[in-house]
């Protein structure tokens, strides 16, 4: 992004307007088209209609009402999610990059739902019989596709994305004599509010998937996967062991993998940050955010930054940084040619 | 968690082991629940044999601080008894007067040993 960053706090109530209408107001709107033009069909429809289409033709039948008012329903808890998540802008009124990420998406998903829907409640439109309903794959082809291009203008639209980091305070070296070998650790994990994140996220992700299969053939075995693979990936985020001691900086998830281990011959310096995942990092678990860093971030407070020989900054947010950090230092300090 | 040995002080690195996790839970920074690393890790940290962490494991095992579970590691389920905030600020009282009159922890160290006995 360009340089030129505004002065002023008073930037944040115009950034929410935009984040309202664009991530709420507008999926909302275009769902709300579509359900009263579903509506307007009703009367004209066949009974049951046909909810479910796989390659030959349609193969599930079911009532209107809930099938109309789908589109709507998901749209809403999503809108209501990313204007949420997306409630506080960065101080100088630009967004994270993941802000930006959900509420277009939010955008994008509008669009898809309502196209899907609409176009396989109006190609039902008169039919004397469900079964005889045409394929919707097209229309929702185009729906993905109309919904992508409107995502891409949302993005412009939206606030400029921005990373944060602030500077990291020096860690006090732990004393070390001699031939003494020091060893710190410490296990951390994914705090309370994140969690519950996490749950709603996945209920979101469930609902969705839940709905979706009545539109979208083979839909069921996909979310399972994702459901699966996303649990997996929240499983190996969730418990990490931080160590600091001869052999560099290790942190290793639950199942010893993921894994990441900065050597003490490539660390530069060593410092004790205060990190605010949403704010720093757009959330939590393995997390890559601008300037070339990354980290373990689990919870709000004290971690250790590491800034690696090739300016690459590591941060993992753990208890007690300061020790840890002070070991790093010390040992690195012993290392030192003198 | 800090540990700390020092091969060359003369005392067991198994009894160096147990000690720095004892001192640690009575600062307050092992916390019941807390798991320690596993034998293998800890003893690849410090580069020692896995089976002189085993042993310091096990003392505290018996000493009720810790419990190993098989595959799961080891896992602070005690304290020590007894209440240390008395001990803990003493023993800050005693670093900085240690600090003032510039004398080095190993110094400290041995002249608590010294009087101790």
């Amino acid at each position: 992004m360009n340089d030129i960053r505004p002065e002023s706090t008073s930037q944040a109530p115009s950034s929410r307007a935009r984040v309202v209408s664009i991530g709420g107001l507008l999926p909302v709107a275009i769902a709300v088209v579509a359900t009263v033009l579903m509506l307007s069909w009703l009367p004209q429809l066949p009974n049951p209609i046909a909810v479910h289409w796989n390659g030959a033709g349609a193969d599930g039948f079911g009532p209107a009402i809930p099938f109309v008012f789908a589109p709507l329903a998901i749209t809403a808890v999503f809108s209501v999610f990313a204007v949420a998540w997306s409630w506080k802008p960065l101080p100088s009124g630009r967004l994270t990059w993941n802000q930006k990420i959900l509420l277009a998406a939010s955008l994008w998903m509008a669009v898809l739902l309502g196209f899907a829907f609409t176009a396989s409640i109006a190609l039902q439109r008169g039919l004397a019989d469900a079964r005889t309903a045409p394929d919707v794959g097209p229309w929702l082809a185009l729906g993905a596709g109309a919904g992508l291009v409107l995502a891409v203008a949302a993005w412009f639209l939206l606030p400029a994305g921005e990373t944060v980091s602030e500077p990291g305070t020096e860690p006090k070296f732990v004393d070390v004599q001699g031939d003494e070998r020091v060893s710190w650790s410490r296990s951390t994990r994914l705090g309370g509010a994140p969690l519950i994140v996490v749950a709603l996220a996945i209920l979101v992700a469930l609902g969705t998937a839940a709905v979706s299969v009545l539109a979208v053939s083979d839909a069921v075995l996909i979310s399972m996967i994702v459901l699966v693979v996303v649990g997996l990936l929240v499983l190996t985020n969730f418990w990490w062991r931080v160590s600091a001691d001869r052999r560099g900086f290790i942190a290793k998830g639950l199942f010893g993998w993921p894994r990441k281990r900065i050597p003490l011959s490539e660390i530069r310096s060593v410092a004790v940050v205060d990190v605010h995942p949403t704010r720093d990092f757009g959330g939590w678990g393995w997390r890559w955010a601008g300037g070339g860093r990354s980290g373990i971030i689990l919870r709000a407070g004290s971690g250790i930054e590491v800034t690696q020989s090739n300016g690459k900054r590591f941060i993992v947010t753990v208890a007690d940084a300061a020790t840890g950090a002070g070991v790093l230092v010390a040992l690195l300090h012993q290392n030192a040619p003198t | 968690m800090l540990i700390r040995i020092d091969p060359a002080s003369g005392v067991a690195l198994f009894d160096q082991i147990a000690g720095s996790l004892r001192a640690s839970a009575i600062a307050g920074t092992l916390a019941v629940g807390e798991r320690l690393p596993s034998a293998r890790e800890l003893a690849a940290s410090l580069d020692i044999n896995v089976h002189t962490v085993l042993r310091a494991y096990q003392l505290l095992r018996d000493e009720g601080l810790i419990e190993l579970r098989p595959g799961r590691g080891a896992i602070v389920t005690g304290r020590i008894a007894g209440d240390y905030d008395a001990l803990n600020s003493a023993v800050a009282n005693v670093i900085a007067e240690a600090r003032k009159l510039n004398i080095a922890p190993p110094a400290l160290a041995a002249l608590i040993r010294e009087t101790y006995q």
